[in-house]
């Protein structure tokens, strides 16, 4: 199990009811493929510093989980499908990176 | 012989790194950091500049990417 960060930028328009739908869903689709489900943090309509699709803002979203690095490409394609996400980002969680940072340390 | 402080009117300002004093990890998600180690135009700053360390300063791009990449910073900025 790896630590992952998903960040997405939904279209602006959506309403409430949408967003926490669609954040559902996501969470769904990982713990369907083994994941654990972990903090979830809205961040709120955004200025864009350039425009993508001709929005000027967006909705962010961040969500923490955990997944077996072998599952992170069926998180990814059903995402991709995804209309309302205008952009998003998979990266390694920062904890991870942390941890390994203080064991690196450790051993020299 | 009898090193001299100044060369040619300006003094060498002691460099140091800022993740390495602050004992911080450059995240994507932390734009106003960011936005001190790029320029007006938008660019990274060099390392001549910032004084960072190597190690940091390529973890520091890195960050500086990604967080271009969410349209967080800009590209360019005109």
């Amino acid at each position: 199990m790896r630590n992952y960060e998903l960040m997405i930028l939904l279209d602006p328009n959506l309403q409430d009811e949408d967003i926490s739908a669609l954040i559902k869903e996501i969470q769904q689709t990982i713990t369907k493929n083994q994941g654990k489900i972990g903090k979830v943090s809205q961040w709120g309509k955004r200025r864009l510093s350039y425009e993508i699709k001709k929005f000027q803002e967006a909705y962010y979203v961040v969500l923490d989980f955990e997944l077996e690095p072998k599952n992170i490409a069926n998180i990814e394609k059903s995402i991709k499908f995804e209309e309302k996400i205008i952009r998003y980002l998979i990266v390694l969680g920062q904890e991870k990176v942390r941890v390994n940072i203080e064991e690196k340390q450790k051993n020299e | 012989m009898v090193r001299r402080e100044s060369y040619r009117g300006f003094r060498k300002r002691r460099k140091i790194c800022y993740f390495c004093a602050e004992k911080k990890v450059a995240d994507y998600k932390n734009i106003e950091l960011l936005e001190r180690f790029i320029s007006d135009q938008g660019k990274i700053l060099p390392r001549r500049v910032t004084g960072n360390c190597a190690k940091h300063q390529r973890s520091l791009a890195i960050a500086i990417k990604r967080a271009r990449e969410v349209a967080l910073l800009p590209y360019v900025n005109r």
